[in-house]
């Protein structure tokens, strides 16, 4: 995991570029060649205070120590280069629709890190495809790629 | 040519513009912690819902829109899934770093006692840091609080 960090170049301008919530543990960021700006205008203010909510809670169970919490919404899903993480927009027994990004979070599950959302789903069904685990890593890739050049 | 790329916002930009979004904010916020918590505990003892909703005496279908979150959960629900679980929950307050948007806006911070968790902290710096303040005294000076605090750091609450 460790392997995709260049530190002071990621593909954004500047720090702040593509962060979206920070706090004193976590931070959500887009991957610089990701559609998240797109995708959480689309999800609409509710769907973006869903987020929000979700965000400031996984900040309070890092503070607080409380990995099981923690688990409920900031979770490795798939081990592979890279790997892909996934973090719940809504609970996982919410109703439809169901807020999920994911992405790679780089840090530790104890005393937190930042989240790089690759790709945001917006979905009536609970279940997770294949395929959008794939399409999270290929976007993880091609970043990785970029920044090689 | 690259279309620009759209600017990306801090949520809480947005979001927390409005005293009703604030308001929703909140709300969302004490949701999310009571759910995850739910099921945390779930994953922790192995309990299935069902399992759960057997010990409860209610229908799978209940504790699944417990833990929808969609549901109102009414306190006394929690504290018997609390008694299914053999677990107390508790009630922590911390004040706001950001009160804006909200009706307490211009209202002083509330005494770390108040909050839960740092009473203890209050007691131990302000009591253990005077030990010559003697048990009585303290009754005295303190009896306001509602609250008896041992040497040994032990509190009890005082007898009307």
């Amino acid at each position: 995991m460790a392997k995709l960090i260049y530190l002071g170049d990621v593909g954004h301008n500047s720090p702040e570029e593509g962060v979206f919530f920070r706090d004193t543990r976590l931070v959500l960021r887009a991957v610089p060649n990701s559609n998240m700006a797109e995708w959480l205008e689309y999800v609409g203010e509710k769907g973006r205070r869903r987020l929000l909510a979700r965000a400031i809670n996984a900040n309070a169970y890092f503070e607080a120590g409380a990995p099981g919490k923690l688990a409920q919404v900031l979770e490795l899903l798939d081990r592979g280069d890279p790997d892909v993480w996934e973090f719940r927009g809504t609970h996982k027994g919410a109703r439809a629709p169901h807020l999920r990004m994911l992405g790679l979070f780089v840090g530790s599950v104890i005393t937190g890190g930042v989240f790089w959302a690759a790709i945001g789903l917006k979905k009536q069904n609970n279940q997770l495809r294949r395929t959008d685990i794939d399409s999270a890593r290929k976007v993880m890739s091609e970043w990785r790629s970029q920044r090689r050049r | 040519m690259a279309k620009p790329k759209k600017e990306i916002r801090p949520l809480a930009e947005e979001v927390t513009q409005t005293a009703a979004g604030r308001r929703a904010l909140e709300e969302e916020i004490l949701i999310g912690d009571v759910t995850d918590t739910i099921a945390a505990l779930l994953e922790e003892t192995g309990l299935s819902q069902r399992e759960l909703s057997e010990r409860l005496g209610v229908t799978e279908g209940r504790v699944s829109q417990i833990l929808s979150g969609t549901g109102n959960l009414r306190l006394r629900s929690l504290g018997a899934i609390g008694w299914a679980l053999g677990v107390r929950f508790g009630l922590r307050a911390a004040t706001l770093a950001d009160r804006q948007r909200t009706p307490a806006a211009s209202d002083p911070p509330i005494r770390e006692w108040a909050a839960g968790e740092g009473g203890q902290k209050l007691v131990n710096t302000w009591f253990m840091g005077h030990p010559r303040v003697e048990v009585k005294e303290w009754r005295r000076r303190k009896s306001r609080s509602g609250l008896l605090v041992r040497k040994d750091g032990a509190v009890e609450e005082l007898a009307s």
